[in-house]
């Protein structure tokens, strides 16, 4: 990457996008937002590679510091236009995740959850997507994915129930 | 599941960070994607220099993992096959794939195109954006605009009709405050008299009191000695 090879870019962008995408999420909640900040944490890893140096920590770290100050930067800048609220208890405890989330925070924890997710029909993880991505309330994704609610919340439950099995496993191993 | 930071609509339930990032639609993964490599091929056209990176110290740090994965991945490959031997399927796939690689090309190199669009259009078009009109200071007509968009300090010079230069002489463009005549760049112009010249340059938005081009020998120099070719005054925005 160093040497301007922008393939690079795209394979270190492959290798790590999740891990810094879940870093971005945990200090901000609005998908949107994440997207810009994640695209910008890459950005400057491009810009600033020459920087790294192995010797002083890996690459994961590297691009885990860049994308929880890029977070940060953009939450202060949140702050001050008034659309987060400082105050709010839910905001405060985002800007310092604990150590047990933290520990969560590698690549293959959160490979193996993309594999979950992968794992679940189709139409299942699509309205999980609407929910969680794009934020629509159920009646708004029955209506996006021309189902009956009903059908749209059995699919959600059983979404739901799937990843909780997957993500329960991955707590056993963690411990 | 416990990273909860608001009161979930109905149906749905705390999902941690990992889990929701692994939900962010692969549509929106590449889209993001493709504009990196956009801007990435955009700015290293303009980067020199070698030397290596993070992800050749990626590739070293994963080295290990990588073999051992790729190794895994081989032999559940290999076992597939042997269960379903189904070749037909396997060049179907490979088929998509070289599809997708060449339109994957496609859109890089229509993503760089874009970018370098849009970059002239912001430092044509954007709300910050003061013109400066050139006129002739010579019998001919060659005639030159300036735009400085002083949100992001982006110079871009265009002129028409400027004559042609002899050997070993270049035009060299200048940024005249009331202390300083600043070099923005030398350029040469085409068999038509065309030019387009962007620089970066800072400036307080109150100095700039003319943009000039003089002609010099090639390569420029530091203060303007030869003949000015156009001019204009910067007037106020």
């Amino acid at each position: 990457m160093g040497s301007g090879d922008e393939l690079a870019l795209a394979s270190l962008y492959d290798r790590h996008e999740l891990m810094v995408r879940a870093c971005v999420l945990r200090i901000l909640d609005r998908p949107m937002d994440a997207e810009d900040v994640v695209e910008e944490v890459f950005w400057q890893a491009w810009r600033q590679a020459g920087r790294f140096n192995s010797s002083r920590g890996t690459v994961i770290s590297w691009l885990r510091s860049i994308a929880r100050s890029r977070s940060l930067d953009r939450l202060r800048q949140q702050i001050r236009k008034g659309e987060v609220d400082l105050e709010d208890d839910d905001s405060a405890s985002v800007i310092a995740p604990g150590g047990a989330e933290g520990a969560l925070l590698d690549a293959e924890r959160a490979a193996i959850v993309r594999r979950a997710l992968d794992e679940l029909p189709a139409e299942q993880r699509r309205a999980l997507e609407l929910a969680y991505y794009e934020g629509l309330s159920q009646s708004e994704i029955a209506e996006k994915m021309a189902t009956p609610l009903g059908t749209v919340k059995t699919r959600m439950r059983l979404a739901h129930q799937k990843l909780r099995e997957s993500l329960s496993q991955l707590r056993g191993e963690a411990t | 599941m416990t990273e909860n930071h608001e009161e979930m609509p109905e149906g749905r339930e705390p999902l941690d960070a990992v889990t929701r990032a692994a939900l962010t639609p692969a549509a929106v993964r590449t889209a993001t994607r493709a504009r990196l490599v956009a801007r990435a091929r955009a700015d290293g056209a303009t980067r020199g220099g070698s030397g290596a990176g993070p992800v050749d110290a990626a590739a070293r740090f994963g080295g290990s993992r990588v073999i051992i994965g790729g190794l895994s991945l081989a032999l559940a490959a290999s076992l597939i096959l042997l269960v379903r031997a189904n070749g037909a399927r396997r060049d179907e796939r490979t088929a998509y794939a070289s599809r997708l690689s060449t339109l994957t090309k496609s859109i890089d190199s229509l993503g760089t195109a874009v970018v370098s669009r849009d970059r002239l259009l912001a430092s044509l078009t954007g709300s910050e954006v003061r013109l400066v009109r050139l006129a002739s200071a010579q019998t001919a007509s060659p005639r030159a605009l300036m735009f400085w968009d002083q949100a992001t300090n982006a110079w871009t010079f265009i002129a028409h009709n400027m004559p042609q230069l002899g050997a070993g002489r270049t035009y060299q463009l200048w940024l005249v405050t009331a202390k300083d005549k600043i070099s923005a760049g030398v350029f040469t112009v085409t068999a038509n008299g065309d030019a387009v010249v962007q620089a970066s340059y800072p400036l307080d938005r109150k100095a700039l009191t003319a943009v000039a081009v003089t002609e010099e020998p090639a390569g420029g120099v530091a203060l303007p000695t030869g003949t000015m070719v156009v001019v204009g005054a910067a007037g106020v925005n």
